[in-house]
Formats: C-alpha cells, structure tokens, sequence
C-alpha cells in the first residue's frame, strides 16, 4: 500500500507539473503575443458592460475604441485595462461605465458566478496575476478548478488560429449593434421591481474596489479618467436605486469626473430595449459624444452643464 | 456523479482510504462502506430514485430468501413470478409506457380511430436496466438451485448497488459478484495499478475518442441532408467509435476502480472491432449483457439445439430482446433484427464458433483474408449502428440511401479529420497491439523503462485533461 500511495503522490505530482506547465505556457504566449494593440490613432477607449458597448459607436467618434462588454463587471474591465495600457501608450483618456446596475451586489454574480466564469474565466485566465486567482478561487473555488482545462483548450485553439486581436477574436467587447426596438415588449416584460430592489439596493464592495483599481492603473500611468453613464430609458428598473448610485458616487468615487448621460433624452425609437440603444440611438450618441470631445468639453469646467445643454 | 465527472475525482480517492485505511479489518466494515459510497453516488443524479433502487433490492433480496425456503415448486414459483413481474413492471412503466402508449396511438390512427392515450411525463430512474437485470438473474439462479439465497442483506444489497456497476453494467452475476463480498479483501499492489491504467484508459475512450468522435458524428447525423457518400460514411465510422469509446471506455473505468477495492467485475468488451464476423463481434461486445440473454432467455428457448425454424426464431427473439432493452424506439428494434439477419447464416451454417481466438494471435500483424473479414464485419457493425442512432426507421433508411447512392461515395470528405485522425490512430493501434490482454493498456510497453511509461501516462492524462470540458453523459446511462 505503501508503495501504491507513494507512487501514485509522485505521478499526481508530474501530471500537475506537466498541466500546469503547459498552461503557463498558453498564457504567456497570449500574454506576450501584443493581442491588445489597438489602432495607432485610438487614444480613447471605453470600458464596461452592454451600456457603453451598445451606445458607443466607434465608427463614428474619433481617435476612439470600444472595448466594452455585457455583463463584464469591473473585475474583468481591470484585467483587460491592464493589458490595453501596457501594449497602447497612445492611451490618453479611458471612459468607464458606471451606472446603477454596476455598482450592486448583482453584479457579483457576473464576477464569479457559475454561468459566467464558464466562459469569462477562459479568456481572461491568460491576463490573471496571482492575486486575480486568489481573489476568485476565494469566491467559487470547485468551479475555477473545472474550467481550468476548458480554459487550457480554447486559449491552445485561439493561439492556433492566429487571430490578431484578443478582443474580437475572442469576443471580448466591441460596438455591439442592436437592430431592434423592443421597449413596448420590454416594459410589459419589466421585472417585478420588489424583488428587484433586494439585490440592487445593496452595494458590491468587490466589484467597487475593483474600479477603484482600474482608476489607480490610470492614474499611474498619467491617464485621464472618467466614469460615465450611458443613455438608458427612463423606465429602466435600474433607476431606482439612484438614491444608493448617487451616495456611493459622491462618498467614494468623489474624487473622479463623472459624466452622467443617462437622462438623456432620446425618441423610443432609438432604444433596442429599456438599458440598451439601438443602432439608431448609438449613431445619434455617438455623434454627439464625438462632438463632446472635439469640441474640448473634457478639458473644459462645467462639463455636466454643457452636455446636458448641448444634447438636441 | 459522472466517472469524467469532478466530483469523482474527489469521491474515489476518498472511498478508497476509507476502504483501506478504516474499514479494511473485516468483510462487513468494507461491504457497509462500499454500500454507503454507492448509495450517496447513486443519489447525485436524483436521490428520489434511490427509493425505488432500494424497493427493488428488497424486493429481490426476499423473494430469493422465499423461494430459497420454499419446500413446494408452486411456491417457489409464486415468489419468482412476483419479482420477476415486479421488476419488469417497473420497468416498463419506467421505460416503455410511453412508447407503448404512442405506438398503440399511432395503430389506432392507421386503423381510422382517433383516441388521445394518456402518456406518462416520467425520467427514467438511472441504471434501471442494469439493476432490474442483477435482481432478476440472482431470483432466477436462486429459483434454478444455482445459488443459495444471500441472507446478508447489506452484501446483497452492495452486489444489486455496486456503485462502479450501478449506472451502466456490467450485468454482473451473484455466482461470480457475492463470494468475493463475502471474504475480506487484502490490498494489492499490481491489482491496484491495473485497477489505475484501466480507468485512465477508459477516460482516453471516452473522453478522447468517444466525445471527440461525437462532434463529427453529431454534425453528420444531424445535418445529413447537406452531406454525400463518403462523408455520410465517415459519420457512420465516427459513431461506431463514439459509442465503443463510450461505453467500453465507460467499463474499463467502472473495472478499474472496483480494482482498487479489490473486487473483479465481468469483463464487458473484448476488441469487438477487431472480429472477424458478426458472431464474434457479439462475443466481443457488451459481453455481459450477450451472455445474459444467452443464459436466461436464448438457452431457455432452446437455444440452437433445435429445429432450424426454432433457432431462427431463438436468435431473432434475443436480438430483438435485446434491441428493446436499449431503448422504447422502433430504431433500437430495428438495430436488434439487423443484427440478427446478419448472424443468421453463421448460425444456420454451424459457422458461428469459426473464430473463437485472438485475431492474429502470436503475430503483429493479420493476414489479407483478416483484414478483409474484419473491414467487412465492421462496415456491418457501422450500417447497424447508423439505425442506433438516428432519431427515426425513415431517417437511418435515407441517411443509408445517401451514403450508398450519392455518386462520391470513393471521393474524398469535406469533413476535416486533422484534430481526430492522430488520437484515433493511437487508439487504434494501442487497442490492436494489446488485443490479447484484458484492456489495451495492461501490459502496453512493459518492456520499456518506466520514465517512458509514466511519460506515455501523462501524456494520456494532460490529453483527458485538455478534452474533458463540460461533463458529457455516457450513452448507456440512458439505458
């Protein structure tokens, strides 16, 4: 028995070294292969969740990309954020999504739930530092160690196509246009609000403390910084933890400019549904968005005032 | 629980030092322990099943004691009937009502009348067809004066809820399963260590070759109109691997590990691709399932010690027994009459005993007439396999229409077999290079020095490793 046991320690041992030298391996090739190169004249990115990534037309604004994505909570927008700033020193200004949703405990389930490390988990494996591991084997442990080998085998796949850009060869984000108008069915199908203000009205310090870290990465590397909040419907349920969105806004993220468009008005033909423009609507904001930074307005006082003025 | 499963990996390694560490004194500790393991295995997928694995282990478990005790034969045969009628009853409320119900639906229609049977919205209860088919060989043993009635009922129990056999088989046999439960297992060493490379072999089938042979397959089969001859027959050939992968890959491991308590089950699968006709296939495949309708249905018949006509219905019976057994489908049913055209000339010819040795035994390599006997047996198995598993009779006739007739039946596929091709030469050659051992694995490179084996083993296992993603069900857990 003895022997057994000591043999089949020292063969676990060598398959683990193996695994994780091949993993290593995968990660680092993608790592250090400049996947995260944008265009030379991108000086301007945005990062989030299907907000920005719906809203913001990059064909249509300057100098800028989209590099949004559904349901990626700040703890991916970092990783990504991360890698963006190290292979782009064009990168002056990264716009952030901050809106009611994201800033909720809702959202921690987008972070380390089942559903969503499945396949988040393999395309971000490669860009995770020790602590990233850490923080994420601390909330869902079995499931990190699940999809280990999923990861292993999509990134090997990815490598072997020799896509040139990690973030839409992989899916990761980029304007996402809606080609429909679903507000009517949207609000007949609107989530019943009690519920709803169980999870919404309690706040995720995970997520928070992590675009607390995006805004540090910034900051050290001498980016401009703003948080902002893409047009939604003014029926959208979200709205209504604004009392708690604004308390969080002013107590811990005082110290960043915060560019609030989501009162904007716009006609119900321009919303996909109740959180999300459609192509109609993206093409209407991203013109003004781009007029906004054409016109200075970041470098400018009052920028609230002149975007709530200057919006037809 | 799954044998590919996570949770398994976790489950087995803490059974197995409880086993040896704990529970190794006596007969009774290890039997109680194995009999807890498979229960909480068992009542992973839905512990509401485990009630009815429970009645019918006591159902059985005193219907043996009774007709055991029994001193008159109307007795004996009061109780036998009772268990055989129950399980069977289970059974097939279980498993066929629905079928049953909509077939006699669709007869009535054909006849002129409209009538809305009332079908059942039921799961089929996990392994139900090899637990039922353990229960009623043991009360038939038993009834035959083979067996004495097993009095413990923890040991009785375990030999019904085997957690390696539990889900998908072997159909194991009291005769052989109870008196290795009834003496206290001592560890050893190289039993341990085929238990291990039988179960890593049996992952690489099914998670290598199996599952990666069914993403070629699944598109095939479900896309068949966009695809001609040759790919049509590639998709047949993939299946066939898919469901040896599967299911021989599924015995291997559930083997392996009842290795690692000490327990040798029935051997399931013999190299069936490697036959040289349909006879010897089916000496070859799901062993244990063959052997027991031989024993309780075929040689109860008569057998083939009767009249021609007798030994055409015999075979016919047990094939189409057989077939239904594998699923409520007319596909299944149809799958079990083509095996049994295809072996009736063996048999009516006495030439079904012909091949009962290793193909090419002693030697590397078979000779012509081999290899042609053995092409051909497998085309045979692919063209009965391609009625397994289409979802209809009319499909598996069309798919077989096209592959047959379309004109580029020699052409070369649109079906990319780069990622497939190198795994499944391996696994080809390993399984011909071993096809004198018990599995593939046994005693492949023995010779060599052991860093070349282990390397070879890691090598198998970062291959498991990089293809297992979400758990994928074994096909006869469906059975």
């Amino acid at each position: 028995m003895r022997k057994f046991l000591i043999e089949s320690f020292i063969f676990s041992v060598l398959v683990i070294i193996t695994i994780t030298f091949f993993v290593m391996r995968v990660n680092h090739k993608i790592r250090d292969g400049r996947f995260f190169e944008l265009p030379k004249h991108s000086s301007m990115i945005v990062l989030g969740n299907s907000h920005p990534e719906c809203a913001l037309n990059d064909a249509y604004i300057s100098d800028f990309s989209n590099c949004a994505q559904s349901s990626e909570a700040y703890f991916y927008n970092h990783l990504k954020l991360r890698e963006l700033i190290d292979e782009n020193k064009q990168l002056k200004t990264v716009f952030i999504e901050f809106s009611n949703s994201q800033i909720t405990k809702k959202i921690d389930n987008y972070v380390f739930g089942d559903e969503y490390l499945n396949w988040r988990f393999c395309r971000f494996n490669p860009m995770m530092k020790a602590e990233d591991y850490q923080f994420l084997l601390k909330h869902n442990p079995l499931k990190i160690l699940e999809v280990q080998n999923i990861a292993l085998r999509e990134n090997t796949e990815y490598l072997k196509k020799d896509l040139p850009y990690y973030i839409s060869g992989r899916s990761l984000g980029g304007y996402l246009q809606l080609n429909y108008k679903q507000v009517d069915s949207s609000l007949k199908e609107k989530t019943n609000l009690i519920n709803l203000q169980k999870i919404i009205n309690v706040e995720s310090d995970k997520n928070l403390f992590y675009l607390r870290k995006c805004i540090n990465l910034c900051r050290q590397h001498n980016i401009n910084v703003y948080l902002i909040r893409c047009p939604q419907h003014p029926l959208f349920e979200d709205w209504s933890n604004e009392k708690l969105f604004q308390k969080t806004r002013l107590e811990k993220f005082k110290d960043i400019e915060f560019l609030d468009f989501g009162k904007l008005k716009l006609k119900k033909a321009e919303y996909a549904d109740l959180s999300h423009l459609n192509v109609d609507g993206a093409k209407h904001f991203s013109v003004f968005f781009d007029s906004l930074v054409k016109s200075k307005v970041l470098s400018k006082q009052g920028k609230q005032l002149i975007i709530d003025a200057s919006w037809n | 629980m799954f044998f590919n499963s996570l949770s398994f990996a976790f489950f087995l390694p803490i059974v197995f030092l409880l086993y040896w560490f704990v529970c190794f004194k006596k007969s009774s500790y290890q039997n109680l322990l194995l009999l807890i393991a498979s229960y909480y295995f068992y009542s992973f997928w839905d512990y509401r099943f485990l009630f009815l694995l429970l009645f019918s282990t006591l159902l059985d478990y005193f219907s043996g004691i009774k007709i055991g005790l029994s001193t008159n034969q109307k007795n004996k045969k009061f109780w036998l009937i009772l268990s055989i009628g129950i399980n069977l009853g289970f059974l097939g409320v279980f498993k066929y009502y629905n079928f049953f119900a909509i077939s006699f639906q669709e007869l009535l229609k054909q006849v002129g009348f409209e009538v809305d049977i009332l079908t059942l919205n039921v799961i089929l209860p996990v392994g139900i067809s090899f637990y039922t088919f353990h229960g009623l060989s043991y009360v038939i043993d038993i009834y035959y004066d083979r067996i004495k009635p097993e009095t413990k009922i923890v040991d009785y129990s375990l030999f019904v809820s085997y957690f390696p056999l539990l889900v998908a088989g072997p159909i194991e046999r009291a005769t052989h399963l109870l008196p290795q439960l009834k003496v206290t297992r001592k560890f050893n060493y190289e039993v341990a260590v085929s238990g291990l490379k039988q179960i890593l072999w049996g992952l690489f089938k099914k998670v290598v070759i199996a599952d990666q042979c069914a993403v070629y397959a699944d598109n095939i089969f479900n896309n068949s109109i966009d695809y001609s001859g040759s790919s049509l027959l590639l998709g047949g050939i993939f299946f066939a691997f898919q469901i040896y992968g599967d299911f021989s890959g599924y015995s291997d491991i559930a083997l392996g590990t009842s290795k690692l308590f000490g327990i040798d089950l029935l051997k399931n699968f013999s190299y069936p691709y490697f036959s040289r006709n349909i006879a010897e296939f089916w000496r070859r495949w799901h062993i244990s399932l063959s052997s027991w309708f031989r024993d309780y249905l075929y040689i109860p018949l008569g057998g083939s010690k009767v009249k021609t006509w007798k030994k055409i219905r015999n075979v016919l019976i047990i094939f189409l027994v057989s077939g239904f057994w594998h699923g409520a489908n007319w596909t299944f049913i149809f799958w079990g009459l083509l095996n049994a055209l295809f072996i009736l000339p063996s048999i009516l010819m006495k030439t079904n005993r012909v091949f009962t040795n290793v193909v090419a035994e002693g030697r590397s390599f078979p000779s012509f007439r081999e290899l042609f006997s053995m092409i051909l047996t497998f085309l045979l198995s692919v063209i009965a396999w391609i009625f397994f598993r289409s979802e209809n009779i009319a499909d598996a006739f069309d798919y077989l229409n096209r592959m047959i007739f379309t004109a580029d039946l020699f052409k070369s596929s649109p079906v990319a077999l780069n990622d497939i091709m190198p795994y499944l030469t391996l696994f080809i050659l390993i399984e011909w290079m071993g096809r004198e051992r018990n599995f593939a694995l046994e005693k492949f490179g023995i010779i060599l020095p052991r860093i070349v084996r282990w390397c070879f083993y890691i090598f198998l296992v970062y291959k498991i490793y990089y293809f297992s993603g979400e758990e994928q069900e074994f096909i006869y857990f469906q059975f």
